[in-house]
């Protein structure tokens, strides 16, 4: 009988080298859009990641609804484009600035980034993100009756993504405030009112510390919460206790509060002043905020340092704790959270450190609120390279049209809009927008983006150390120095023009 | 010598060393064709990023815009570095204490199925075993960290049930102790490769050798340290360099527990080097900790293989 069949060896060798070239298939780059252009081309494609508003679907967990504007939106825009897909990028889970950078190294990253302000002057020089110059002075196609894209943000809003270099490299669409939560009910059983100075204040905790409730809601976990908590506590007490050497800081000029980003000091005057002793760890007023916050830490819960963020919430939803510092992006789930069973309310400030307190008090602290919350976008490099730029930038125009601003921040619930044409924003975000423009922004904050992210790593490292009890000041005051000289000796090296004022 | 022999072809009963290096690699192009594949991911993946970092560490690099030659500044650097010699501390800590954890638990447990005289039974446990490797590593990490949540993690919660309150504390968050519970994490240790490794050597044993250990009169203890123990040698050797290389190149735990917290209490190494390269972009500087972190393994492994000999080795011929 013949036998027909492929040998065994040969079968081998055919599956060996169909499996070679199906490899070899699979690297080879896919062709341009661009070459492919014709009747039945494919949709250009935009990724976005769009941070918290990333829409998705209600899961059962879910206390309160997640944001899905942006797939309303998605649809409205598809109509109107239907040869551009939009991809919005899943929520990055944490360590997001080292996805970002591996993603923009790498050149993988969406067309379109969430991105912290307070970064470009770290990134702007490594051709990463576009110049959004040339497009904002032209005018935005999806809005009316202004001469450019630019005109139809409040000007410190769009004013807030400028380089050092003078160019605006970051669509900030929408401004974000933090307050004092309190739970009213228990300081109505306690018979507390709302303290307006830090003595007040002190004596409260006190009373309610008495009553076995915890009085503030905390963490200085590594894991978000220093960089949060640690963060927004050094920025307002270095804004009061450094007002009388603001001038001195910024090489004579005085620094005045406003809440228009950029006009505080800047990553260059901070530079000089700690090169010309301006500015130090070893300042006593640096070492009074250190007074201040260790005194205000035992009224944080046990072990602050180790308790997960998330926590934070947990406690003062459950009642275990009587005031907690939100932001007003908790501001749709505070209100939604079954937990909650308690009137609460918001400190319309917080209070004051007197003279009494500190001999640097006697200022009003500033909001703890700014530019720039979820809606912060670069566009990146890579999206010119795939040929999508100009698709990349309609899809913000068009997003940023003040109808769609608002309608995608009023789901998320959490930011205000940064648009001129405020109708139909949500009232009940009046209260933060009302403290940045009434009490203004801090004026220094060395620790998130004015020096390196060594340093800031440092700072929250030993800070944590510190608040934990397990380094004093004058240990934490001196090793800051240090890193303080490391990190602005680094700066002057990469950008020796901040030398010059 | 008997490896060249039994190379020679033969058809020409010439040595295949004496024939042109050409000629045999074309007399063996298939075997040579289907190898290429592999070479090529190799090189690709593992020899270039391999040899780029090591090229790259003698340059101050941000991944973008900015690559200077600075020699072994880098180095010099490092070993002035505080930061990097706590870390490393930390590793030897966290890597004696593992070598110590896997020269032991999986080792009893595997000795244990090894020794059950019901194979069904043996057979239930070895899976019982195993089943657990499916779940996502990072999964085990997030279940750990519930359990050593201050407030509501299992450990406090049965602690405080069982009248311990006083043995209560923020384990990851606590200055003295986060170290030790990282490595705490997988308890009871058993379900790993480390068993099933140990187990294949057991099971390799020959059973003439057992049988008359048995006849001398050798008691179970005897038979265990001195015939088996020896006789998995082999297997001991590789859970070891794999525990050392795992130890030296493994940040995922800290990074997702801890991000080296409190403080720089469980920085290691690894996270160091990535925190340098992707945190604060000085991928140079990173470059460099990642080939100290090479040539310190390669040391390790070498010496584990030179001084960590097995007195009998199976060749399988």
């Amino acid at each position: 009988m013949s036998h027909n069949g492929l040998s065994r060896r040969r079968f081998l060798q055919l599956s060996g080298a169909t499996g070679a070239a199906l490899t070899l298939a699979a690297c080879i780059p896919s062709t341009p859009a661009d070459d492919m252009a014709g009747p039945e081309a494919e949709p250009r494609v935009v990724s976005h990641y769009a941070q918290g508003l990333t829409p998705r679907d209600r899961l059962e967990t879910d206390r309160w609804d997640p944001p899905q504007a942006l797939w309303a939106l998605e649809e409205a825009y598809k109509d109107l484009h239907p040869d551009v897909d939009l991809e919005f990028i899943e929520s990055v889970a944490s360590g997001y600035d080292e996805w970002m950078v591996t993603q923009l190294t790498a050149g993988t990253a969406p067309e379109i980034l969430w991105y912290q302000r307070g970064w470009i002057a770290r990134d702007y020089e490594k051709n990463w993100f576009n110049n959004l110059d040339p497009y904002l002075s032209q005018p935005n196609p999806y809005v009316e009756g202004y001469d450019s894209w630019k005109d139809t943000f409040q000007g410190p809003v769009i004013a807030s993504g400028t380089a050092p270099d003078g160019h605006i490299y970051l669509i900030t669409g929408d401004i974000v405030g933090t307050g004092f939560f309190y739970n009213k009910s228990k300081f109505d059983e306690l018979g507390l009112a709302v303290p307006e100075t830090w003595a007040e204040y002190e004596e409260a905790q006190q009373a309610i510390a008495d009553s076995g409730t915890t009085p503030f809601s905390v963490s200085y976990h590594l894991q978000g919460g220093t960089p949060l908590y640690g963060s927004w506590t050094t920025r307002v007490f270095q804004d009061v206790l450094y007002d009388h050497k603001m001038a001195q800081i910024s090489g004579g000029t005085p620094v005045s509060r406003t809440w228009k980003p950029g006009e505080g000091l800047q990553p260059p005057a901070m530079v000089r002043a700690i090169r010309d002793g301006n500015y130090a760890a070893t300042d006593p007023e640096w070492l009074e905020m250190l007074r201040l916050m260790k005194e205000w830490s035992v009224h944080y819960p046990d072990g602050f340092w180790a308790l997960p963020t998330a926590d934070v919430f947990r406690l003062w939803a459950e009642g275990e704790a009587a005031v907690a510092w939100l932001g007003s992006w908790m501001n749709k789930p505070v209100r939604n959270d079954p937990l909650i069973e308690f009137e609460w309310g918001i400190f319309p400030k917080m209070p004051t450190v007197t003279q009494e307190t500190s001999q640097y008090g006697g200022l009003g602290f500033p909001a703890m609120a700014g530019v720039g919350g979820v809606f912060q976008y670069i566009t990146t490099t890579v999206a010119e390279e795939r040929g999508v730029l100009d698709d990349t930038i309609d899809w913000l125009q068009f997003l940023t049209a003040p109808p769609n601003l608002i309608e995608a921040l009023n789901d998320h619930g959490g930011f205000a809009p940064g648009v001129k044409d405020t109708a139909g924003a949500d009232p009940s975000l009046a209260v933060y927008t009302d403290m940045l423009v009434n009490f203004g922004a801090e004026r220094i904050e060395p620790f998130d983006s004015m020096l390196t992210r060594e340093f800031v790593d440092a700072m929250w490292r030993n800070l944590q150390q510190f608040m934990a009890g397990e380094l004093s000041a004058d240990e934490m005051s001196s090793i800051m120095q240090q890193e303080m000289e490391l990190a602005a000796q680094q700066l002057l090296n990469e950008h020796p023009d901040w030398g010059e004022a | 010598m008997s490896a060249t022999l039994s190379t020679s072809t033969p058809s020409s009963g010439q040595p295949a060393a004496a024939r042109p290096l050409l000629a045999r690699i074309a007399r063996y192009r298939t075997a040579y064709l289907w190898l290429i594949p592999t070479f090529a991911l190799l090189l690709v993946f593992n020899y270039y990023p391999a040899l780029s970092a090591l090229y790259h560490s003698l340059f101050q690099w941000n991944g973008a815009n900015i690559k200077l030659f600075v020699g072994v500044t880098h180095f010099v650097d490092l070993w002035h570095d505080p930061l990097w010699w706590e870390s490393f501390t930390h590793l030897i800590i966290l890597t004696v204490a593992l070598v110590a954890i896997n020269l032991t638990f999986p080792l009893g447990a595997a000795a244990m199925i090894f020794h059950l005289w019901n194979l069904r039974a043996a057979y239930f446990y070895r899976v019982l075993l195993v089943v657990p490797m499916v779940v996502p590593g990072l999964v085990i990490l997030m279940i750990w960290m519930f359990i050593y949540s201050p407030n509501i993690g299992l450990l406090n919660q049965s602690l405080a049930l069982l009248g311990l309150e006083n043995l209560q504390r923020f384990w990851l968050g606590d200055f003295k102790l986060a170290l030790y519970a990282i490595i705490f994490v997988g308890f009871p240790w058993v379900a790993g490769i480390g068993t099933l490794i140990y187990l294949a050597g057991f099971q390799a044993i020959p059973t003439e050798l057992m049988d008359s250990a048995v006849i001398d009169g050798a008691s179970t203890w005897q038979r265990f340290a001195f015939v088996e123990l020896p006789m998995v040698l082999s297997q001991i050797k590789l859970v070891v360099i794999l525990t050392v290389i795992t130890a030296f190149q493994n940040f995922t735990i800290v990074l997702v527990m801890t991000n080296g917290g409190p403080g720089t209490k469980t920085l290691v190494p690894g996270l160091h080097l990535y925190k340098t390269a992707m945190a604060y972009n000085r991928m140079g500087y990173a470059c460099a900790i990642g080939t100290v972190l090479f040539f310190l393994t390669l040391i390790l492994t070498y010496l584990n293989h030179r001084y960590l000999r097995s007195s009998v080795e199976f060749t399988g011929s």
